[in-house]
């Protein structure tokens, strides 16, 4: 069970072995068919060559690379080597394609291999390697320290989610689609978050409720984890809008869109921009304020104390719209009843939104999450609203 | 405060890059339903045409109508349009069998101007709707046209079976559809082995090298999307006639006296542009692109559409009531029909996908489609007095441009689709299985199933 359930550097070898194996029997027989040695005339064999040889093969190879990777130290969190790794091999390959005029055959399809095989079996490794070191030092009671490079490599993945975009820096769509909207993002949320969240604070005062400030605030650093973990939310609140937008504007039979649905979904996602912006401030920034401040809300008549919290109802809308009613909505709206145009214009807005949210939050908490808890914090403390934790 | 002028400034940036879209695609779509609304009025419930329209009914009035609604159901996709057009398909299709309104051979003394009218408008009626629908009747009987035509006027690229093939993929293509590759191997072998056919016709007139340049254009275009390999002579000889093609033009006088030379000159250049793998249809974009800069400005003055003289032939067999003998004496006078010519914008959408026009051609387009997308009555296409059924031929030609416009719309979107539905599905099956693991991963992760 251990041997098997953990990351190992010789599991990995074996892993890597067998892709290698499978790949050069894809090889052998193809060979074997076209020097005549057997003789199969079905359209299935070249298609089960080409499988093994530039699908299967390169695939398990990419698994056993990425468990190899986070076997070497599996306590320093190196899966997450693999996982950007992945990230990275997919992007780089996928860019290439479209970038260089390939002609000969091999080129292309070893880069297809890198995008659509390598790259998210080293993903899927590193993930996977992730949750069982993770569930194991648990059982033990232990947490894996941090990686080496923990904070950069939140830097390199939003490079890495940029790199598809190098062919689009010629044209304003790039500007306006990508950069400015995550621009746009991160400076509404550092003129509004910090008076949003003053005033959230304010209103729960009355006097039965007093704000006490129990912990000194620990601002959270830009590491990888806090980055991804923290964009999630905007990110599905994104995808949320859009689609409403989107659906509500079909049922009224509005198309302001755009003629193909590419165009359409792009436009949507552009406009509920602003509502993204607006809307997230309140699942996003102001939630990480919340979590960070260390401020208590001390009921004084029940003697509770509990840490603020946004409105349930919030916090559960951003998972239901995400994992239910966005691919439904995008389905029927945008891609006229055609599924995996769907889930191809999916793919788009989801990567459309989380690179929009992961910049807006690494520039968030890069260069605004300090200033505004310190200037919540000055703030409850000069309107007398804030007690500090040792006169209580 | 820096951070309030900041975010007003981003504010109006994303404002004003929401655009405006310049072409009203609803409002297309609606027009082509009001086409399709007027199609259904001629048409009796069992897919013939109602008598009050065609008096003759001719065979040649019956498979306009057909043309038109497949144009239609081309641009709209919807089961409506569908239904109506394997209405109208069915009729044509048992008509030709039993040749009613046709003789097959031309053998038995009907008089052949109708008769070769009634062809070539059944012919490529039924290739539309089989590279629609894929249904079999209609691809027998096509061919069957098409032998007869061939049995009669010899091997001509416009006039074969293989031709009829090549446009029928071309329509399955434009739709989101596949071809079936049977057809176009045996395309393939027709036109290599005509290939003296083809060189003949070519070197006897200027209209015969559109023609060829035309038709092996479109061949080496549905070939390369089918993924096969047109030989290497054929590709030779697409080349050949682009040089010539090229050499032609510079001689060629650009006056509007002249346009319906131009126009075609224009439309055989933008089918070989298609062809852009192909160093020679880079050349055919660049000089495409040139002539068309040559004929705006004979084409339209400000925001008018200029009307221009075309051949006979564009017009008067349009006209299910002028009858084939006043189309063959119209031809023989020379008489120029005048049209705010729609070919024009048509071929600029196709040319726009290939390589990006200039803003000046970019406004021809629009002004087109803003002129002809009329909610209520119909633009005048073709001027007053020239045809007796005026609203059939404006119609028709308006649907011709606005399909081809909602085409080109989604045509990118469905290469797109297939291009990725092949990558997902045929070659990299893997990578669904790595983005179902770690979807699972994800999604029990948040439902809370591997909390740790």
């Amino acid at each position: 069970m251990v041997g098997v359930a953990e990351p190992s550097p010789r599991t990995g070898a074996t892993i890597v072995f067998a892709g290698i194996l499978l790949s050069v029997s894809g090889y052998l027989l193809q060979d074997a068919a076209l020097s005549g040695l057997i003789t199969v005339v079905a359209g299935w064999f070249t298609r089960l060559t080409s499988l093994l040889m530039f699908d299967v093969g390169p695939a398990v190879m990419g698994f056993g690379l990425g468990w190899l990777l986070a076997g070497l130290h599996p306590m320093r969190k190196w899966y997450l080597y693999s996982c950007v790794a992945g990230l990275i091999v997919s992007t780089t390959a996928f860019t290439a394609t479209s970038i260089v005029s390939v002609d000969s055959f091999i080129v292309s399809a070893v880069l297809l291999s890198l995008t659509w095989a390598v790259g998210p079996a080293l993903l899927l490794a590193g993930v996977v390697s992730a949750t069982l070191v993770n569930r194991r030092a648990a059982k033990h009671g232990v947490k894996p320290s941090p990686n080496p490079h923990e904070d950069i490599l939140d830097v390199v993945v939003i490079v890495a989610l940029y790199i598809p975009l190098i062919p689009l820096m010629n044209s304003e769509a790039f500007y306006i689609r990508y950069l400015l909207p995550a621009l746009f993002t991160w400076v509404f949320w550092h003129v509004f978050a910090d008076r949003f969240t003053v005033y959230l604070l304010r209103r729960q005062i009355n006097q039965k409720i007093r704000l006490v400030a129990a912990e000194p605030p620990s601002p959270e650093e830009t590491t990888l984890m806090n980055v991804v973990s923290r964009s999630y939310y905007p990110m599905a609140f994104g995808i949320g809008v859009t689609t409403t937008i989107t659906s509500i504007l079909d049922l009224l039979n509005i198309r302001i869109f755009g003629g193909d649905p590419f165009a359409a979904t792009a436009g949507a996602a552009i406009a509920s921009i602003a509502a993204i912006a607006a809307g997230s401030l309140y699942v996003g920034p102001v939630l990480w304020l919340f979590e960070d401040l260390g401020v208590r809300i001390f009921d004084t008549v029940k003697r509770v104390m509990k840490p603020p919290a946004i409105h349930s109802l919030a916090d559960e809308m951003v998972e239901i719209y995400t994992f239910i009613f966005s691919p439904i909505g995008f389905t029927f709206t945008v891609a006229d009843g055609d599924l995996l145009l769907a889930l191809v214009l999916l793919g788009l807005t989801f990567h459309l939104l989380i690179t929009i949210s992961m910049t807006s939050t690494y520039l968030y908490l890069r260069f605004s999450a300090h200033q505004h808890l310190h200037r919540v914090l000055s703030k409850l403390t000069e309107k007398g609203l804030l007690t500090p934790y040792i006169r209580l | 405060m820096y951070a309030r002028p900041v975010l007003v400034l981003i504010v109006l940036l994303v404002l004003s890059s929401v655009q405006a879209q310049e072409i009203d695609v609803q409002l297309v779509k609606d027009v082509l339903g009001d086409d399709l609304r007027y199609a259904r009025s001629i048409v009796t419930p069992d897919g013939r045409i109602s008598p009050g329209f065609d008096p003759s009914g001719s065979l040649r009035g019956h498979a306009l109508v057909g043309i038109m609604v497949a144009k239609i159901h081309l641009g709209l996709k919807d089961p409506e349009s569908l239904v109506l057009l394997n209405r109208v398909a069915a009729a044509v299709n048992s008509r030709i069998e039993s040749e009613d309104g046709v003789d097959l051979g031309f053998d038995s003394g009907f008089p052949e101007p109708e008769n070769y009218f009634a062809h070539v408008f059944a012919v490529n009626f039924l290739s539309m709707h089989y590279g629609l629908t894929k249904y079999g009747r209609s691809r027998a009987n096509m061919l069957k046209l098409g032998e007869s035509l061939e049995k009669r006027f010899g091997w001509v690229p416009y006039l074969s079976k293989a031709s009829f093939l090549v446009h029928a993929s071309r329509i399955s293509y434009v739709s989101g559809g596949t071809s079936v590759s049977d057809d176009l191997e045996m395309v393939l072998n027709d036109f290599t082995e005509h290939f003296v056919d083809i060189v003949d016709f070519s070197t006897k007139s200027f209209d015969g090298l559109t023609e060829s340049l035309y038709h092996l254009s479109l061949l080496l275009n549905v070939v390369d999307k089918a993924g096969l390999t047109a030989p290497v002579e054929l590709q030779a000889l697409w080349a050949v006639h682009v040089d010539r093609m090229m050499n032609q033009t510079a001689s060629l006088s650009k006056s509007p006296e002249n346009y319906s030379r131009l126009i075609r000159t224009l439309t055989a250049l933008t089918y070989a542009a298609e062809n852009s793998d192909y160093t020679a249809g880079a050349l055919a974009a660049e000089q495409a692109v040139a002539i068309a800069q040559a004929v705006s400005p004979m084409w339209r003055s400000g925001d008018r559409i200029l009307y221009l003289p075309v051949s006979p032939l564009d017009v008067y067999p349009l006209d299910p009531l002028t009858s084939s003998e006043a189309v063959l004496n119209a031809v023989r006078e020379g008489r120029l029909p005048m049209v705010a010519d729609l070919r024009f914008p048509s071929l600029l959408m196709m040319l726009d996908g290939v390589k990006p026009l200039p803003p000046e051609l970019k406004t021809d387009i629009a002004l087109a489609v803003g002129k002809v997308a009329l909610k209520n009555g119909v633009y005048p296409v073709v001027e007053k007095g020239i045809v007796q059924s005026d609203e059939f031929v404006n119609r028709f030609m308006r649907v011709n441009m606005l399909s081809e416009f909602l085409a080109i719309q989604y045509e990118l979107t469905f290469r797109q689709r297939n291009m990725v539905a092949e990558i997902f599905f045929d070659i990299h099956p893997s990578f669904l299985v790595s983005l179902t693991a770690l979807l699972v991963i994800a999604f029990m992760h948040r439902a809370g199933l591997l909390r740790w």
